[in-house]
C-alpha cells in the first residue's frame, strides 16, 4: 500500500538551447516523494540532479533553459500551471532549498540575521522583531553557538558547517512541507558532514516535512533515504527503496556506484571507480547511455536505448531484465 | 571601520607629503629661471639677486622645501608671478566654478549610466541591450569638445534654448556638464552592466529566489550592492578627472575652472601657479581615493571588519 504522495513528477524533461546544441539535461524524469519520507537522488556530476531540482522550484535560468514538458503535481497540483507570483508563494514557504556550495550561498553584504528573516518576513504575517525571535529560535535549532552574537555576524565571518546551519535555519525558517537539500555536504569535510546530516534527519523527524536529498555519494544515501532514484545523463536509470537497492543493486551502473563506497577495514589503498566518462550531450551513444562504460554490454546495448521496466516492483533501465537479454543469449 | 578609516588616513597624509616633495623637486629642475623670466631681459645681477632673496629661492634646497610645505599647511601658495594674486585665492575660485560643473556632470553620468546599465543587464541579449550598449561605445569614443559643439549648435544656436557658454547663471552649466558627462555615463554603464551580470550569476542570488523573494527585490536588494564595488572604483577615478577640470570643455564653453588655470600656468611658466595647481590635483585625486576607500568599507563587510576573519 503506497503512502499519500506529497510530490510527484511526471515526465519532466528540461532543456537547454546552448550554441552547441539541445543539452537535454533532464529527459522524462519521473519519480514521487512521500510525507515525512526521503528520497535519495544519485549520480554523476552533470547528470541532471540540479536541475531536476531547479525544475521544480522553476528557478532554471531561462534561456537558455526551459522545462520542454511534464508534470510536477505538489499536493496534487501542477506547479508547472502556477503563475510566477503564486510560485513565490510556494518557494521558500512550502518548497526549501539548500544548496551545495555554503561559502558563495550566502550574500556576503547582509547580516546572517537579515538574511533568515527576510524569509520570514517575506511569507509570514509578522513583525520584525517577531521575526528577529523566530529566527534566534531557528539559529538555537540548528545548534549554532552564541546565536545573539552570529545574528549579526556576516557569512564571512563564519566557517563552511556554520554557513551551511545557518542555510538550514533559513530554510526551515517557515516550516515548509518540501526541503530539498542539493549535495548540501559536498564542500564540508567528513565530520562537518555527518553532523549536518544528522541534523537534518533530525529536523525532517521533529516537523515531519518530506526531504529530497541530492548526492553523487552513495554513503549519505544509506544514512538519510528512504527511497533512492539514480540518474544518469538525464534520465532515471534505478528506483527502488534504499534497502532494496543496497541488498540487491539492478542497474550495472547502481553497481558501479556501490563499489565506490569506501569501506572500512578493507586494504585496499586505492578506490575502486568507474572507468570512462559520462558521454557529453553532444556525443551521446544511440543506445544506452552507459554501454559505453559497461562491462556487461551486449550488441543490444549499442543498438537500442532501453526503457524503465519494472522487476519486481523496483524500476530499472538496462536490457538484463528484458526478453531481448535472453534471446540475445 | 573606525580603526580602518583612521588607517587610510594616516596613509593618505604621508601620500601627500610625498607628492609635495616631489613636485617641489620636479620644479627645480623645470629649465628656466623664474626670476630671470619674471624681470626684464636687462635687469642687473643686483635686482635679480634681491627679488630671489625677496621670494626665498636663495636659501639651501631643503630650506625652500620645508618653506613650501609651511606655507601648503598654511593655504599659502605664494602669489602668481604673471598676476601677483595669491596663489590660494585663484586656486579656490576657479575650484568653485570647476565644482559645480563636476558635481552636475558627476550626477549625470551616475544616474544615466548606472540605470542605463542595469536596464541593459536585465535585457541582456535583447534589442534595448544592444542599443543601450552600442550608444555607450559611442558615448565613450565621441571626443568630449566635440559633442560640446554638437550640443552648442542643436541646443544653442538652431534651438536657441540655452546659453553656449558663460558661467553664471545656472540653466548655463547644463551643456557643458552633459557634454563632460557622456564619456562617463558611458563607461560607468559598460561596467554596471557588466558587473550585474557577474553578480546576477552568483549563487546567493539563486538563493534569494528560492527564499521567494521577488525579481525585482533580488536585483535591487541582493544585486546592487554587490555590483556596486567595482562600480565605485571607476566612478572615483571619473570623479577625480572631472575636479581637475576639463582644459578642452572649459575652453569650448569659456569657463574659468581648474582646467583653464593650469593652462594658463603653464603657457605662462607661472611656478607659484603650476605648483599649486599640480598640488591641487594631487590632493583631489588622494582624497577621492580615500573616499572610495571609506565607501567599500560601507558596502563590503569583508573590508569593514579584516579579509578572512573568521572568528
Ligand atoms: N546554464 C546552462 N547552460 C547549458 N547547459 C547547462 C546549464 N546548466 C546545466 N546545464 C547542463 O545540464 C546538465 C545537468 O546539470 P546539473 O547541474 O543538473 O548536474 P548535476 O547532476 O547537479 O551535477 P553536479 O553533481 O556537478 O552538481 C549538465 O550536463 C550541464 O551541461
Ligand atoms: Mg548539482
Amino acid at each position: 500500500m503506497k503512502n499519500e504522495a506529497l510530490l510527484e513528477v511526471k515526465n519532466l524533461r528540461t532543456y537547454f538551447h546552448t550554441e552547441a546544441g539541445l543539452v537535454k539535461s533532464v529527459d522524462g524524469v519521473s519519480f514521487r516523494v512521500e510525507k515525512g519520507k526521503t528520497l535519495g537522488i544519485v549520480g554523476e556530476s552533470g547528470c541532471g540532479k540540479s536541475i531536476t531540482s531547479l525544475s521544480i522550484m522553476q528557478l532554471v535560468e531561462t534561456p537558455p533553459g526551459k522545462i520542454e514538458g511534464g508534470e510536477i503535481l505538489f499536493e496534487g497540483e501542477n506547479l508547472l500551471n502556477k503563475t510566477e507570483d503564486e510560485m513565490r508563494e510556494i518557494r521558500g514557504k512550502k518548497i526549501a532549498m539548500i544548496f551545495q556550495e555554503p561559502m558563495t550561498s550566502l550574500n556576503p553584504v547582509y547580516t546572517i540575521g537579515k538574511q533568515i528573516t527576510e524569509a520570514l518576513l517575506l511569507h509570514e504575517k509578522i513583525s520584525k522583531h517577531e521575526a528577529k525571535a523566530r529566527a534566534l529560535e531557528m539559529l538555537k535549532l540548528v545548534r549554532i553557538p552564541l546565536p545573539e552574537k552570529r545574528f549579526n555576524e556576516y557569512p564571512h565571518q563564519l566557517s563552511g558547517g556554520m554557513r551551511q546551519r545557518v542555510m538550514i535555519a533559513m530554510s526551515l525558517s517557515c516550516n515548509p512541507q518540501l526541503l530539498i537539500c542539493d549535495e548540501p555536504t559536498t564542500a564540508l569535510d567528513v565530520t562537518i558532514q555527518a553532523q549536518i546530516l544528522e541534523l537534518i534527519n533530525e529536523l525532517k523527524e521533529k516537523t515531519g516535512s518530506s526531504v529530497i536529498m541530492i548526492t553523487h555519494d552513495l554513503g549519505v544515501i544509506s544514512e538519510v533515504a528512504d527511497d533512492v532514484m539514480v540518474m544518469y545523463a538525464g534520465k532515471v536509470v534505478e528506483q527502488a527503496s534504499t534497502d532494496e537497492i543496497f541488498e540487491n543493486p539492478l542497474h550495472p551502473y547502481t553497481v558501479g556506484l556501490m563499489n565506490c563506497i569506501p569501506k572500512l577495514n578493507s586494504d585496499v589503498d586505492t578506490l575502486p571507480t568507474i572507468k570512462g566518462m559520462v558521454p557529453s550531450f553532444d556525443n551521446m551513444p544511440k543506445g544506452c547511455a552507459f554501454c559505453p562504460r559497461c562491462s556487461m554490454a551486449k550488441k543490444i546495448c549499442e543498438q537500442k536505448a532501453p526503457e524503465l521496466v519494472d522487476v519486481d516492483g523496483r524500476k530499472v533501465r538496462c536490457f538484463r531484465y528484458t526478453k531481448e537479454w535472453k534471446e540475445e543469449a | 571601520m573606525v580603526s580602518y578609516i583612521s588607517k587610510r588616513i594616516v596613509q593618505t597624509a604621508v601620500v601627500l607629503l610625498g607628492i609635495s616633495l616631489v613636485t617641489f623637486l620636479l620644479l627645480q629642475v623645470v629649465p628656466g629661471d623664474p626670476v630671470a623670466l619674471m624681470l626684464d631681459r636687462r635687469a642687473d645681477p643686483a635686482t635679480i639677486a634681491a627679488v630671489r632673496h625677496q621670494l626665498g629661492l636663495d636659501l639651501p634646497l631643503p630650506q625652500q622645501y620645508l618653506n613650501f610645505v609651511n606655507g601648503v599647511i598654511h593655504l599659502d601658495l605664494g602669489n602668481s608671478y604673471f598676476t601677483k594674486a595669491p596663489v590660494f585665492a585663484s586656486l579656490f575660485r576657479a575650484f568653485q566654478v570647476t565644482l559645480k560643473l563636476a558635481s552636475l556632470s558627476f550626477l549625470f553620468a551616475i544616474v544615466l549610466g548606472i540605470s542605463c546599465g542595469m536596464i541593459a543587464a536585465l535585457y541582456r541579449g535583447k534589442w534595448l541591450d544592444s542599443s543601450l550598449m552600442t550608444l555607450s561605445i559611442i558615448g565613450v569614443s565621441a571626443p568630449s569638445f566635440w559633442i560640446a559643439i554638437i550640443l552648442q549648435i542643436i541646443f544653442g544656436l538652431k534651438l536657441n534654448l540655452l546659453p553656449i557658454s558663460g558661467f553664471d547663471t545656472p540653466i548655463a552649466y547644463i551643456l557643458p556638464s552633459i557634454a563632460l558627462g557622456t564619456r562617463y555615463a558611458g563607461s560607468i554603464a559598460r561596467i554596471t552592466r557588466t558587473s550585474m551580470l557577474d553578480v546576477i550569476k552568483q549563487d546567493y542570488i539563486r538563493t534569494a529566489r528560492a527564499k521567494g523573494a521577488k525579481r525585482r527585490a533580488v536585483i535591487i536588494h541582493h544585486a546592487l550592492k554587490n555590483a556596486m564595488i567595482p562600480i565605485i572604483t571607476l566612478v572615483g577615478t571619473e570623479l577625480g578627472n572631472m575636479l581637475t577640470g576639463s582644459m578642452l570643455i572649459e575652453k569650448v564653453f569659456s569657463i574659468p575652472g581648474i582646467g583653464k588655470l593650469a593652462v594658463d600656468s603653464m603657457s605662462n611658466r607661472d611656478l607659484p601657479l603650476l605648483e599649486g595647481t599640480v598640488m591641487y590635483i594631487a590632493l583631489v585625486f588622494v582624497v577621492v581615493n580615500l573616499l572610495v576607500d571609506i565607501s567599500y568599507a560601507f558596502i563590503d563587510p569583508r573590508i569593514r571588519y579584516g579579509k578572512g576573519a573568521a572568528s
